[in-house]
Parts: structure tokens; C-alpha cells; sequence
């Protein structure tokens, strides 16, 4: 798979619960370890309760009798079963509700067992897959989930331990998320660089034209990515922390415009002297993007701070870093004639590659 | 490269040849009757004997029902029997061991015809040459098997070799290559009988669904059911589509008409898999039971022909620990890619995810390429704890197959 399409596939299933290729539905359980309590998510297929059942769903109560939790020394955790609904996002009928796993005073958060056999107390061929989908504090922020085990007929335990945890590993594993996110995501860099090819150049009379300044060159080149930064931290904890969303698929096309339209910008001046307002304004929706990776975590709005603070500084380190390699070429590049051939191919092919994106994804 | 245009198909025999599926029973049914009359009356004529077998091996190929594999094997039986030492239908008994899974049985035949002191017609010669290549192909040696079909092909193989030349290059993931060939199998013969043609839809049917293209599966099992009405097989495939589609009544009721009590334990299972997904718990039990009452009468008799598919029986609807034991059975039987993941299944069924990916690296290094590799490693590799290798085969079955992980899937009963 592409690179850019991991990353859209990524964002498209990740409340997705991974399916077995086992011949039959599998159920899953998605553990989010947080500060004072592991969330639960229960998803069981629909038809497998009729088929093991003969009835089409399961209350709480009857799910309260399947699942507990206990602590090393024995002690029960407390398990709370809100009721559960019924969900067709993955293509069949699941019934799904997310538990609130409490430990008792004094117990480890962070080491307990699971037993669990709804279900599977009834059918020796349904299995059970158990996941840590989030675990911040122990450095775990995956678009997918990790696999911990399997439960079924005869295996209705599992004992987890998921280490000792702290916010920087959870830190971390923003950052390195951010840093991967950012570059595997050609799109997002590639937006900036084409609009950082025009910007060693003054534009008149509705060409690009002579080189400005070194300085000049160089403000105007901070200023362009500054402004992206601004602009895409806004839309990142907005999305984040207020739920500013859009579905998936318009700002991922919107991503491929902003490329088209810097590419052409680069090809003719469009907006001359004033990149940083449109690199801050298509920034807002590259963080709508972001924002889907992040607010998909369920996170605990400390941990959330924490995990957008060094997502964003995961994406400004390979920024940097990327910018650091590129400024200098295009400043020593743009007093040379052979800059118009380079900014005009490099516009073409970033406007060969937004094209191609564009119908790629609506 | 460029490469040389494929001939257009020849036309479709109008008449001359079975139109429809019944219509080809009925012959066979009424040829092998007629031959079996000759060779009651004649008492000792093993030809006789021999055209009564294919004639049963037609009809159990288009029925499902292994009472005519039976009678095959009774007919080649007798006819061995009163052949001289040394002689006798080995062509045809090769034939029905393979269609059988007997390959020590279909080994033996051919060696015996090694030995004729007269040489076979080329074209029979052309035909021991593929069978030898579909021994190689089920022990897992797929490029010895590719050698001895374009031997065949050599001798004048023609058709059957390009088929199965096609076949197994979709195994080892050459899609292209294999719709290619399938296409030069299509134009081979001068003129094409309905069955011959409904087979290469079929065909590509399967290819395509393997590729996620489902519309084009459809046409194609559309179109193969349009040129040779009522083959069960094909039947099959489009409730498949249609369950898949979201029709899942149309698609039981489809499947209901394809029920022969007693017989086609396939459509029982695959009624069983689709009240199942649809949470009727107790039609698919019923379903479950009968087909599993027919998996146990075959087993006893045809114990190798039946190993893969009473494991996924037993998978979906049964016992693990009896699954396993005959995807061990089939895998020591015929070690290729298919029975190699039938048994890794089993293993991670048997929570041994560990002896699951060892097999599964088998398949692969015969060369052995499928959605379903990807996809039971996915799964064997995520229990390991081998989250980065899990994820790349999840990939590398998602580029193969957008919708390898696609829940509708699941309608698609044995689907591998």
C-alpha cells in the first residue's frame, strides 16, 4: 500500500477492531488503560448471540455474569456494564459496550486478570481476541491495536501486566507517533515544500521573477511554516479536545487541494507575499487530519494534553529537520537560472501528485 | 515484454453436446448404463468397464454425489480384474485416485503405464504428463508441477494443460499470467462445449473474487451459469455473491434448492455458515448436523477426499481437537499451500499459534501465494505476539485483496 494511503486507511479504521480470519466472527475486547481505571470495549457479533443463544442480544446484567476482573492478591475489581447498543460501523450487527474496570484500594492498575466467557461458555468455536488499544502512561499509541491474547472454550483467563507506566512514555509515544505520522504522510509535507518553492522569488507583473534577498528569502520561508504550525495546532486541539471534526474523506481531499493550489501558485503567482495566510489556513484542515489520530485514543484530557503536545512536537521535529535539509538548497538554488526549471518541474509533479490524489479519494 | 495475441475462443458447440447440467447427467447416466449393459453382456471386457467408470466419474463430477465415485471405482475394479497382470485402465484409475486425494493410488497407476510395452496415444501421454504434475502440485512441489504441465502441453496437452498451467499460476500469486493462460485455455479448443466454457468463467470468477473484484466474480459466475444452466458449483457461487451482497434470504433460499439429502454436504455447510452469520442459531444447527451426518459417511469411505473439508467443518461448527486431526491427516496427504493452511488453522484453533506460523512458512516457501496465507498469518503471528509481522501480512492481504477482512466475506463458505 502506499505510504499516503496507509495513513488514510489508518485514520479510516481506527475504531476499527481488527477481524480474524477465523471462519466464523470472532468477538474483541479493546482494553484503554488510563489513570484510575481500564476502559473495557466489548464487541460481540450479533449473529454469534443468536447462533449460541437463540436470542438477539445480551443485557449488561447477563454480561455482568461473564466478565470480571481481579487484582494480584485476589480482590475483585469493580466491573460497571453500561447497557449495550447495538453497531454497524464494521460492516455487520455487533453489540458493543464499554465496561469500567475499577480496581480495589491499593491494587495495581497496571496488573490484573480478565476472565471472560460470554459466548464462548456456549460455542468452542467462537473465539475472543483481547487488545490494549491505548495505553498511555505505558508508551502505547498505535493506530492499531496490539494484540494481548485470545480467549475461548476451556481459556477464559488472562493475566496482564502491562509494566510500570509514567506520562513521559506516553509522551514519547506521541512524539514518535507524530514523527511517523508526518513522514509517512507525503501529502502533508509535500504541501509545504511546494509552497516553499516560490518563496526565494519576487513576483511582478503576475510571473515569478528576480530572487529577493537572502533574508528576505529566509523570513519569508519561517514565516510559511510557522504559519502552517500555527494553523494546524489550532484545527489538532480543537479536533482533540472539542471534537471540531469533518468526516474523513472531504478533509483528505481538501489535503490534495491545498497541494493543487500551491502547486499552481508556485507555477504562477497566485497570492504573492502572502503564503503564510495560506499555509495557516490549509494548515487548519492538515490538523483536522491529525486531530482524527489523536482524539481516537479516548484519553484522559491530561493525557490528551500530553499526547497532543508531543504529537505536535513529532511533527515539528521532522519538519524542522526536513526544512533545515531543503532551505539552504533552495537559497543557494534560487540566485542560479537553473531555479525557474526546478520550481516549475517540482510545481508540475506536486500538481501531478494532488491530481491524482484528488480522484484517488472522492 | 510484448507478447503474442491470444486467438478469440471458438464458438460454443449449439448442439452436439450436453446444453445444460441435467442434460449432461442424463447422458452420462444413460452412457455409463448402456456400457454397463455391453460389459454385462460381453462378461469380460475391461474397455467396457473402463467407459462405465469415466461415465460414473462424469456424472459423481457433476452431482456432488460420491455414489458415482463408487461405482467408478467398482466399474475399474472389475475391469482390473479381468485385465491380463501388468494391463488394465491405469489412465483411468490414475484419474479417479487424484479426484480422489489418493496420490499413492494415482502414483502406482501411472508408473504402471511407464511399463506398457506400447506407448499411449500422445494425447493420453499428454494427460499422464499433467497428472504427474498434479501429484507435484498437491506434495507441495510447485515448480516440478509447472515443468511436467508444459511437458504436457509439449505432447499436445492442449486445454487441460493450459487450465491447470492458469491454476497453478494463481496459486503462486501470478494473477495476470494465470487469467492469461486461462484465456489461451479458452482458445485452444477449435470449438468449445457449454461445460468447457462455463468452466473458464468459473474460473475467473474465483480469481477475481480472490482479487476483491466482486462485480466482475459475479458476472463471471453469471455468465458460466448463462452458457451451462444448473452446475450446483456455480449455483453455489452466486448465493455466495448474493449472500454477500446483503441478500442473505434470497441467497438460503438459493442454497436450499441446491440440497440433495444425503448428498453435497458443501451446500449443508454452507447453509449452516449463513443462518449462522445471520444469527438463526437453531436452522444453522440443523444444517450443521446433516452435513456433518455426510462428512462422517465419507470419511469412512473416502477418507481423502474428505479430510479438508470435514476440518473447516469441524472449525466452524465442531470439535478443534477433531478439526486438527484431519488437517493433519490432509496436510501428511497432500502437503500443498491449501491443506498447509487448512492446518494452520487448526493449530490456532488448538492454541498453538507457534506450530501455525512454521506451516504456514512452508506454504511459502513452495512458492505458495494467497490472500489466505496473508490472512491466517496475519492471525497466527498477532497470537504470537509478533504485532509488526501480523500487520505486514495483514497489508500484504489487503493489497491482494482490498476486501480480504471485508465481514461479508464470511458468506463466502470455504472460501480457500
Amino acid at each position: 500500500m502506499k505510504p499516503v494511503w496507509r495513513w488514510l486507511v489508518a485514520v479510516l479504521l481506527l475504531a476499527a477492531t481488527p477481524a480474524f480470519a477465523h471462519l466464523t466472527p470472532n468477538s474483541a475486547i479493546e482494553l484503554d488503560f488510563r489513570s484510575a481505571d481500564v476502559l473495557a470495549k466489548i464487541r460481540i457479533p450479533q449473529s454469534e448471540i443468536g447462533y449460541a443463544l437463540g436470542k438477539p442480544l445480551l443485557s449488561a446484567a447477563e454480561l455482568q455474569t461473564h466478565f470480571r476482573a481481579s487484582a494480584p492478591d485476589g480482590r475483585a475489581w469493580s466491573v460497571t456494564i453500561p447497557a449495550p447498543h447495538l453497531d454497524r460501523s464494521q460492516g455487520q450487527a455487533d453489540l458493543v459496550t464499554t465496561a469500567i474496570l475499577t480496581p480495589p484500594p491499593g491494587a495495581p492498575l497496571r496488573r490484573l486478570s480478565l476472565h471472560y466467557d460470554a459466548i464462548i461458555d456456549r460455542l468452542s468455536s467462537h473465539i475472543v481476541l483481547i487488545f490494549a488499544r491505548s495505553d498511555f502512561a505505558g508508551g502505547v499509541l498505535e493506530s492499531k491495536p496490539a494484540m494481548i491474547g485470545a480467549l475461548r472454550q476451556g481459556a477464559t483467563d488472562v493475566s496482564i501486566d502491562r509494566g510500570a507506566g509514567s506520562g513521559w512514555r506516553g509522551f514519547g509515544a506521541a512524539l514518535k507517533l507524530g514523527m511517523r505520522h508526518i513522514a509517512e504522510g507525503a501529502d502533508h509535507l509535500l504541501f509545504l515544500f511546494t509552497l516553499l518553492l516560490p518563496a526565494p522569488l519576487l513576483a511582478a507583473g503576475g510571473r515569478w521573477r528576480d530572487a529577493a534577498g537572502a533574508r528576505t528569502t529566509f523570513r519569508h520561508l519561517v514565516s510559511i511554516i510557522t504559519a502552517f504550525t500555527i494553523g494546524h495546532s489550532v484545527t489538532l486541539i480543537g479536533g482533540a479536545f472539542f471534537g471540531w471534526q469533518l468526516p474523513a474523506r472531504p478533509v483528505e481531499v481538501g489535503i490534495a487541494v491545498s497541494i493543487l493550489i500551491s502547486a499552481i501558485h508556485a507555477f504562477r503567482p497566485l497570492f504573492p507575499g502572502k503564503e503564510a495566510f495560506i499555509a495557516a489556513g490549509f494548515g487548519l484542515i492538515h490538523g483536522l487530519a491529525f486531530a482524527t489520530v489523536i482524539g481516537n485514543f479516548a484519553l484522559e484530557p491530561l493525557a490528551k494534553a500530553q499526547a497532543i503536545l508531543g504529537f505536535n512536537l513529532g511533527i515539528e521535529l521532522v519538519q524542522v529537520a526536513l526544512a533545515a535539509l531543503v532551505v539552504p538548497l533552495l537559497l543557494w538554488l534560487a540566485r542560479r537560472p537553473v531555479y525557474q526549471g526546478v520550481r516549475m518541474t517540482g510545481a508540475a509533479l506536486a500538481g501531478l501528485a494532488a491530481l491524482y490524489w484528488i480522484w484517488a479519494r472522492i | 515484454m510484448i507478447r503474442p495475441p491470444i486467438p478469440r475462443p471458438g464458438p460454443i458447440m449449439p448442439g452436439g453436446a450436453p446444453q445444460t447440467a441435467q442434460e449432461a447427467i442424463t447422458q452420462f447416466t444413460k452412457y455409463g448404463d448402456d456400457w454397463q449393459g455391453i460389459a454385462d453382456d460381453r462378461g469380460n471386457d475391461p474397455m467396457a468397464l473402463e467407459t462405465v467408470a469415466n461415465a460414473r466419474l462424469g456424472v459423481a463430477r457433476l452431482t456432488g454425489d460420491y455414489a458415482g465415485y463408487a461405482q467408478a471405482e467398482a466399474a475399474l475394479a472389475q475391469a482390473f480384474a479381468l485385465s491380463p497382470a501388468g494391463s488394465g485402465p491405469h489412465h483411468s484409475k490414475a484419474g479417479l485416485e487424484l479426484a480422489l486425494h489418493r496420490l499413492s493410488g494415482a502414483d502406482a497407476a501411472l508408473a504402471a503405464i511407464t511399463r506398457y510395452a506400447v506407448p499411449d496415444a500422445p494425447a493420453q501421454q499428454a494427460e499422464q504428463e499433467a497428472m504427474r504434475g498434479d501429484l507435484r502440485f498437491y506434495r507441495g512441489d510447485n515448480r516440478g508441477a509447472m515443468g511436467r504441465y508444459k511437458l504436457a502441453l509439449q505432447l499436445g496437452g492442449g486445454p487441460s494443460s493450459l487450465c491447470r498451467i492458469s491454476l497453478l499460476q494463481w496459486r503462486v500469486g501470478e494473477t495476470e499470467n494465470a487469467l492469461r493462460s486461462l484465456e489461451k485455455c479458452e482458445a485452444a479448443p477449435r470449438v468449445r462445449t457449454p461445460q468447457f466454457a462455463a468452466s473458464i468463467e468459473m474460473q475467473r470468477g474465483i480469481i477475481e473474487l480472490g482479487r476483491g473484484d466482486w462485480p466482475l466474480a459475479t458476472k463471471h459466475f453469471a455468465a458460466a451459469d448463462r452458457i451451462f444452466p444448473g452446475d450446483w458449483r456455480v449455483s453455489l457461487k452466486r448465493a455466495f455473491m448474493q449472500a454477500a451482497g446483503g441478500d442473505t434470504a434470497g441467497a438460503a433460499k438459493a442454497l436450499e434448492a441446491l440440497d440433495v439429502p444425503g448428498q453435497r454436504p458443501e451446500v449443508a455447510d454452507s447453509l449452516a455458515n449463513l443462518y449462522r452469520l445471520t444469527g438463526d442459531g437453531a436452522r444453522s444447527r440443523q444444517w450443521a448436523d446433516k452435513a456433518s451426518a455426510i462428512w462422517k459417511a465419507r470419511l469412512a469411505q473416502f477418507p481423502e477426499a474428505t479430510w479438508g473439508h470435514a476440518r473447516d467443518h469441524e472449525l466452524a461448527f465442531g470439535d478443534r481437537r477433531a478439526a486438527l486431526a484431519y488437517a493433519q491427516a490432509d496436510a501428511r496427504n497432500r502437503p500443498h499451500g491449501e491443506a498447509l493452511i487448512g492446518l494452520a488453522r487448526a493449530w490456532i484453533a488448538n492454541d498453538r499459534a507457534d506450530l501455525a506460523i512454521a506451516v504456514l512458512d512452508k506454504a511459502r516457501a513452495s512458492g505458495w501465494r494467497s490472500v489466505e496465507l496473508e490472512r491466517v498469518s496475519a492471525d497466527a503471528l498477532a497470537l504470537a505476539g509478533r504485532g509488526d509481522a501480523a500487520e505486514a501480512a495483514r497489508e500484504a492481504a489487503l493489497d491482494m485483496d482490498p476486501r480480504a477482512f471485508d465481514p461479508a466475506r464470511g458468506f463466502i463458505w470455504n472460501d480457500h
